[in-house]
């Protein structure tokens, strides 16, 4: 369907596809923000932050990035059959997508559970010093902020395979958009799991 | 059929997904919240033409101020020209039908108004008392006002901020209308696509830093206060690299409407048009680098300081370069003083003067100083009243035949254009004097040797205010009882919109425009469209 504002199918989806780039140029500034935040709380309390990144699940942080790859994985798949018009092999691999995205959060949840249980989350009740409240802050922020964007994802992917499945759209741009913004937040991670679980070294 | 007369309910209003009825949305919302900004400053005013703390106390007076650059910066300045005449012009400008995403347009507007009501409300639940800036770590751990609650506001209506610029870079990209080249645009497209890149781009910043510091307050981490382990200057660094390029957000978009009017009652097209459509990118871009002069002073190590003092004196060669252009087209040319030409070389005289004064403060020896008085306060007025008011105010004079198909009266629009310029003057150029002797700004009592500078201030503001309310009333006035204005009332020539009719129709053109022949300096582009 042509939105009366534009010409054209091809204009409409040239529209579309570079509104999404532009908003990830957008979001890329704003993880940024805190990207520099916390490459100078790192650079003040260098032994604190590698003590503190000892705590992470590192296992759990690995099983993370794997689910979140195959998940981009099936997503490029999904995008591919969008655009051949196979709504129905698209539909069904982005099921698979938004389950493993849920997959994903299940987990961290569960890693967010323990480590409220063990006095990790910042605040009047945390267990540790202040540089190690300071790396836990941005834990918490960056890989809140992170699942937040995911679970956006999850909702948006759903949508759109449900839609695929009774109302085809006339063309494979939104699937195609929808696996920009799926990429990008898998490819934040892949920067936050190194940063956050991987810096400190065990004696 | 005009917009104007479409469905006229409320319902059609606030549902609305026309660009042109989304800029009267915008239009009405920053002007109450201007009359609210402007309320705060006639207090301040008040309260500063005697020495003594008479009328308000400090902490009172740490609210206005804060009040009045907070709502004036986020709530009026930055939406002030994109937001309103942007929406309004930018489609038609390029020949397109509406932007790209009209649902998305009429979002930022719900976004920007729910950001502004928690300001509202932080206001109403007893104010913030840090100052526009929000500097750490007085904002974020000892002050007991409503931080979190005004920065929240904020938070909100960057989102618009981003929406905003969102759509009109890919209007601009996608939706120009056959033969429309980049470089036939009209400069205030330009000007646009060069401040949507910014609000793209500098605005989730400031969303981040507000987050930190609302989660500082709330947790007690040590991020920006060093009695917690934090660093202040990371703030500022966070929030000039924000605050700066906003700025140019708040004058990129008048420098555009100047470019439109100047040549109109120059009555020739402006001089050298691809240098100053490429002026707008460079400043776009050098606009992000020169945050760090801001913090001459703060502790930032000298050679930091040496590399943005030399980048802040870069940025204002292409500003520099626009008003050699400006004033070039006017070099022999038959002038007509009609109100809008009125603002427009205000403009080029006082933001002239703010951009040189701003060379003094971006001379690190100079700087430290001038920091933090009156001489700060002025030079940024001179950008943002004398410079952006302005020009908002002279476009909006500019389009108001095309915006309501009717004409306002022309003498009282002169009467308030030079009322407003010597208002402006009698304000605010005592300050620059007051700062160089040395009064700080943001204190409600000083010594008696300031107080006449102050007085002089003070009676400049009255003048201001009433050359601020004189449009009111009679462009008010002009809605309902001015003469019927034609297709292009000035004769202007660089623009489609003075193409098509006055107010336009819902989908701006009877028929999508076609542009053939020359590119735009060769000829007026009015000539060469076919509708």
């Amino acid at each position: 369907m042509i939105e009366e504002q534009f010409e054209d199918l091809e204009q409409q989806q040239q529209a579309y596809s570079l509104g999404m780039w532009i908003f990830l140029a957008s979001e890329l500034m704003l993880f940024g923000g805190l990207f520099l935040a916390y490459s100078l709380g790192r650079f003040t309390h260098q032994t604190e932050f590698a003590q503190a990144s000892l705590d992470m699940k590192r296992m759990l942080g690995a099983l993370n990035t794997a689910v979140l790859l195959t998940s981009s994985t099936v997503m490029a798949f999904a995008v591919d059959r969008g655009e051949k018009g196979n709504w129905k092999g698209a539909a069904r691999l982005l099921l698979i997508t938004a389950f493993l995205g849920l997959v994903f959060l299940g987990i961290k949840g569960y890693e967010w559970h323990e480590e409220f249980l063990h006095f990790k989350v910042p605040g009047p009740h945390f267990q540790g010093d202040a540089g190690e409240q300071l790396f836990f802050f941005f834990y918490f922020t960056l890989t809140g902020l992170h699942a937040f964007h995911l679970s956006l994802g999850v909702l948006a992917v759903l949508t759109c395979a449900g839609l695929a499945r009774y109302r085809p759209p006339a063309e494979g741009s939104p699937i195609m958009m929808l696996g920009l913004y799926w990429h990008l937040v898998d490819l934040l991670w892949f920067f936050l799991y190194p940063l956050l679980y991987l810096i400190g070294t065990r004696p | 059929m005009s917009y104007l007369t479409g469905p006229p309910s409320l319902r059609a209003w606030l549902f609305t997904r026309d660009h042109k009825r989304i800029a009267w949305l915008y239009l009405i919302t920053i002007s109450v919240f201007f009359a609210i900004g402007g309320l705060a400053a006639t207090l301040m005013r008040i309260e500063l033409a005697t020495p003594a703390g008479d009328l308000v106390q400090a902490d009172i007076y740490n609210r206005l101020f804060t009040l009045h650059g907070t709502v004036m910066v986020w709530l009026f300045l930055i939406p002030a020209i994109p937001n309103t005449l942007g929406n309004f012009l930018l489609p038609m400008m390029i020949g397109a039908r509406d932007v790209a995403f009209p649902r998305l347009n009429l979002l930022s507007w719900y976004v920007f108004s729910a950001g502004g009501l928690l300001v509202l409300w932080s206001l109403l639940a007893g104010g913030v008392d840090t100052g526009w800036t929000f500097y750490t770590p007085y904002s974020s751990t000892y002050t007991n006002s409503h931080v979190i609650l005004m920065a929240a506001g904020i938070f909100v209506t960057g989102f618009s901020s981003i929406f905003t610029g969102l759509n009109f870079m890919v209007t601009i990209h996608k939706m120009r209308a056959p033969g429309m080249t980049w470089f036939r645009m009209p400069l205030f497209c330009w000007s646009m696509y060069a401040t949507s890149l910014i609000m793209v781009l500098a605005t989730p910043v400031l969303a981040c830093t507000l987050v930190l510091i609302a989660a500082e307050r709330l947790f007690g981490v040590g991020i920006f206060d060093p009695a917690l382990g934090g660093d202040p200057l990371l703030f500022q660094h966070l929030f000039w690299f924000y605050s700066h390029p906003a700025v140019y957000i708040m004058i990129l978009p008048g420098m555009g409407v100047i470019s439109e009017i100047v040549p109109c009652f120059a009555g020739r097209p402006i001089f050298g048009y691809s240098y100053v459509a490429v002026c707008s990118m460079a400043i776009a871009i050098l606009g992000f680098l020169v945050w760090g002069h801001h913090m001459f002073v703060s502790g930032q190590s000298i050679y930091a300081g040496l590399i943005f003092s030399f980048l802040s004196f870069l940025v204002s060669v292409p500003s520099g370069v626009k008003v050699f252009n400006w004033t070039a087209s006017l070099y022999k040319a038959s002038i007509r003083l009609e109100t809008p030409m009125l603002y427009a070389l205000g403009f080029v005289g006082l933001f002239t003067i703010g951009g040189l004064t701003g060379l003094f403060l971006a001379t690190l020896a100079v700087d430290v100083h001038l920091h933090d008085t009156y001489f700060v306060v002025a030079h940024f007025h001179f950008i943002m009243v004398g410079g952006m008011l302005m020009a908002y105010l002279g476009g909006l004079h500019f389009w108001w035949p095309k915006m309501t198909g009717r004409l306002y009266n022309e003498s009282l629009g002169k009467v308030s254009a030079l009322l407003i310029f010597l208002g402006f003057n009698l304000t605010f150029m005592p300050q620059f004097l007051l700062g160089y002797l040395g009064m700080p700004r943001r204190y409600h009592s000083y010594p008696p040797e300031f107080q006449i500078y102050n007085v002089l201030s003070s009676a400049g503001a009255t003048f201001l205010a009433v050359g601020y309310l004189l449009p009111l009333v009679y462009l008010t006035w002009s809605l309902f009882r001015g003469q019927r204005a034609e297709e292009n009332p000035w004769g202007a020539h660089s623009g489609l919109e003075w193409a098509t009719a006055s107010p336009p129709p819902t989908h701006n053109f009877r028929e999508p425009p076609r542009l053939e022949g020359q590119e735009w300096g060769a000829a007026p582009l009015l000539s060469s469209v076919r509708l």
